[in-house]
């Protein structure tokens, strides 16, 4: 049936030259000066992260040096002479790319030993191109260093790896180390936008935006989605085709999912996870969303610059919106949540039950516990006090904590009394005494049992309490108490 | 009736490879991924189907159809975890890589379908990368699992990702209805309470684990001492044991082979002892899904005091009756059983802990 055999276009889209490498601009240019002074390395180190175009520029460096249309290496090669040609689809005889995964032992490296010596047939240089180099052996890299060092002059390696921190610092420093960096979303949309252009595939901007932004910055994976949503629309690829593909919530969920939260509205939480359940979706990744939309809260509440979202301006708009209804404490602890929530989802049993109840548990908690709202009501008990002129219960209910300096002075006489019996237990003596002495009766005359009732009930008051004790407890009451 | 209308309620997943076939953009690596029971599998095997029975898309009776169903098709390699340790090591995969160089016989293609392909340890997973992007024959790769943050990026970023969502409820009701005999009010509880999972339908409705919980919850809250209720959940616990022991032996006498030497029945005997082992730990963990659950029912009821939100609809009367303080709490120590079973602690030990965390 598919005779003519389907070519993902991560693969049809592969760079040729370094002027296609999209957002590795300080490695493209490093390279091409290098190769135009004639100032080559012989070993060359490749790090970054996945599908971001290490192969890629390892495969142009190897045809910049072997390229047939100029008697000297070039930063331009042609692409149609027949090393370019060979070099391309895999098959020259003088560049040799191995994957390291699979020929990782001393063996495969004593073989690269052996052939590095004889000279390059048909080119002036002998490029091994090693893949996936962490997965060498200790052993094998070990057998490598010699080499590495100190090849022949017509032998150029270059190594590629994701994982830098499997590579041993001999390797290392025999090496030119490059980083590649993740791409940018803007560079991403550039690409992905001449690749629709190119195919005749129709997509909205927005679109667009939504596969960059899921790319994560590995260009492979953008290309890679796209191809699927390729295949997936009829004539445009739009924004509700990204995701639905993609499993993506629509962002006016998570603002609805704020709204209920902030309305302690329990129905309205539970109506949103069923609904994200029943249109299939991964309740892990809608967590991920959640946390994500509350970050991205957290950045605009504490006045970062807007490009660090990376978001469309008509949801920055709605957001800012969003972030007003929130104090910074509140963010940082749905924050802290969801990210902890996060971090276990994946092996729960009913990942379901997990964001109901912690949903549940913020619904019903009062979200404003911010210590500047605790303090502000602290100040305004204390005008309250002094206007009163009267025994407010807030000392009666501190007795337990920090003690009262007039507790104090009494206290005083006995604790010399104490150090000259024992002198070492010094600092024990203090607390004891206290503890000793009962509630001080100049104090407890004042403090009747209702009163202390009364002001255990006020929820100024325990708000204060609970800060006294130095934390910040989760503090259970109706809504409606509050001002 | 097509091979693909078998498959229900994935509509993104079909539609996909639906066009992959009709527009010739089969890409050579899929990454099909979701939850257990959802029809990943099968979505794979009716590709490889129409891939390699070309232009037969509804029918199954073709020779190289029945091939596939009797997994004889010389072109179709299917892996999977084995052994105790269930992993997809790195022999496995240097094995099939070896065949994907090699031209296809009776295809056009080689199909490559690799089940719980998390199970694949680094090393093997780092042998595939190579393969898995450029391909030296014709070849197609599918991935199958549930959790793929646990495969390496380089592996899901080669791969065209493909989400396989829950079922609805209702159509996991049509399914139990139409395979099963249990009557609708039965089935509508147990399609609510299986999330979406066919699989997990099928097992509550053929085994009696939900009576086995819903008895253990509802002694607990009537405020039986937990120690008898925990002995006796450790007695069916155990019952079950011999229970797939007894198959697990029953099966491999009808198909084992007479010709073994003293260590291969002792290698035999450890994966029997395996295979028990792991039927024992699923069972166990549905039935901690299943009073997770309850407990999460107990706790959206009294949060909203609206039946809508039940999972657990046919017990409405318990859920009502039942006096459970801080189902929060609950689901907690569920959770934290959970994690116990999973670093192997004695399950005796666990259990009684458990149970008394829930009494009330």
């Amino acid at each position: 049936m598919a005779d003519d055999h389907y070519l993902v276009l991560a693969r049809r889209w592969r760079p040729q030259t370094f002027d296609d490498v999209v957002g590795q601009n300080h490695i493209t240019r490093t390279l091409q000066n290098a190769v135009r002074a004639g100032r080559i390395s012989h070993a060359f180190l490749f790090i970054g992260s996945r599908g971001i175009g290490k192969t890629t520029s390892a495969r142009i460096l190897a045809k910049c040096l072997n390229c047939t249309s100029t008697d000297k290496p070039t930063p331009e090669p042609c692409g149609t002479c027949e090393n370019c040609v060979s070099i391309a689809a895999g098959s020259n005889i003088d560049v040799i790319e191995i994957d390291g995964a699979s020929n990782n032992s001393v063996e495969d490296v004593r073989q690269i030993r052996e052939n590095v010596r004889m000279v390059p047939s048909r080119s002036r240089y002998k490029v091994y191109v090693i893949d996936e180099v962490h997965q060498l052996s200790i052993a094998a890299f070990n057998a490598l260093l010699k080499t590495l060092e100190e090849p022949p002059p017509h032998a150029v390696f270059i190594l590629a790896t994701t994982e830098a921190h499997k590579i041993p610092a001999t390797i290392i420093s025999r090496c030119q180390r490059f980083d590649f960096r993740r791409v940018g979303i803007n560079d991403l949309m550039a690409l992905l936008r001449k690749i629709c252009d190119a195919e005749g595939v129709a997509c909205s901007d927005e679109a667009l935006h939504a596969i960059a932004r899921a790319a994560d910055g590995g260009v492979r994976d953008a290309e890679s989605i796209l191809d699927q949503l390729v295949s997936y629309c009829d004539k445009e690829i739009t924004f509700k085709d990204v995701y639905d593909v993609l499993g993506l919530v629509e962002w006016q969920v998570l603002h609805s999912l704020c709204e209920g939260l902030r309305q302690h509205d329990v129905a309205v939480l539970l109506r949103i996870v069923e609904d994200v359940v029943a249109s299939g979706k991964d309740l892990a990744e809608f967590t991920q969303e959640i946390l994500r939309h509350f970050r991205n809260l957290l950045v605009i509440k504490s006045g970062a610059p807007e490009d660090l979202l990376s978001l469309p301006e008509t949801e920055v708009k709605e957001m800012t919106r969003s972030a007003e209804s929130f104090t910074l404490t509140e963010l940082i602890r749905l924050v802290e949540q969801f990210a902890e929530l996060t971090s276990g989802l994946e092996s729960q049993l009913a990942q379901r039950t997990a964001l109901e109840a912690l949903l549940i548990r913020l619904a019903k908690r009062t979200l404003d516990v911010s210590l500047d709202s605790v303090l502000e009501k602290l100040a305004m008990l204390r005008e309250g006090a002094m206007a009163q002129d009267a025994p407010t219960p807030l000392p009666a209910r501190k007795r337990a904590a920090p003690p009262p300096p007039e507790k104090k002075s009494p206290v005083a006489p006995s604790a010399p009394k104490k150090a000259k019996a024992k002198a070492k237990a010094k600092a024990r003596g203090a607390k004891t005494s206290r503890t000793d002495t009962p509630a001080p009766a100049a104090q407890s005359e004042t403090v009747d049992p209702s009163e202390v009732k009364a002001a255990l009930e006020d929820p100024h008051i325990s708000q204060v309490v609970d800060v006294f004790k130095g934390r910040i407890v989760d503090i259970h009451e109706e809504p409606e108490h509050n001002d | 009736m097509t091979i693909f209308d078998t498959i229900k309620d994935q509509d993104v997943p079909l539609r996909l490879v639906r066009n992959f076939i009709k527009r010739k953009r089969v890409p050579n690596a899929l990454l099909f991924w979701g939850p257990s029971g959802v029809g990943k599998g099968l979505t794979a095997i009716a590709l490889a189907k129409v891939l390699m029975a070309p232009d037969e898309e509804g029918d199954q009776g073709s020779l190289a159809a029945r091939k596939i169903d009797h997994g004889n098709h010389p072109d179709l390699h299917v892996l999977s975890p084995v052994k105790k340790s269930r992993i997809i090591d790195v022999d496995a995969i240097d094995f099939i890589i070896e065949f994907a160089s090699l031209h296809p016989i009776e295809a056009d293609r080689r199909v490559f379908i690799i089940h719980e392909a998390d199970r694949m340890r680094a090393p093997a997973q780092n042998h595939l990368l190579k393969t898995l992007e450029e391909p030296l024959g014709k070849s197609l790769f599918i991935l199958i699992t549930e959790h793929p943050q646990l495969l390496l990026p380089t592996i899901r970023s080669r791969c065209q990702r493909v989400r396989f969502g829950r079922l609805r409820a209702e159509t996991v009701k049509e399914i139990l209805l139409r395979d099963r005999d249990v009557s609708p009010g039965q089935a509508e509880a147990v399609a609510s309470v299986a999330e979406g999972q066919m699989t997990r339908a099928f097992d509550l409705i053929d085994t009696d684990k939900r009576d086995v919980v819903l008895d253990v919850v509802r002694r607990l809250s009537e405020g039986e001492d937990p120690m008898a209720v925990s002995e006796e959940f450790l007695k069916y616990v155990a019952s079950q044991k011999k229970h797939f022991e007894t198959g697990v032996k029953a099966a491999a006498e009808a198909t084992g082979s007479p010709e073994l030497t003293r260590e291969d029945r002792a290698q035999l005997r450890d994966e029997q002892a395996a295979l028990v082992d792991a039927l024992c730990r699923h069972d166990i963990m549905e039935m901690l899904y299943l009073m997770e659950v309850w407990y999460r029912d107990v706790l959206v009821y009294s949060a909203t005091g609206n039946a809508e939100f039940v999972l657990n609809k046919d017990q409405m009367a318990l859920l009502e009756s039942a006096g459970v303080s801080d189902p929060d709490a609950k689901i907690g120590a569920v959770e934290k059983s959970r994690r116990y079973l999973e670093r192997f602690l004695n399950e005796e030990r666990v259990f009684r802990d458990l149970f008394f965390a829930l009494a009330n």
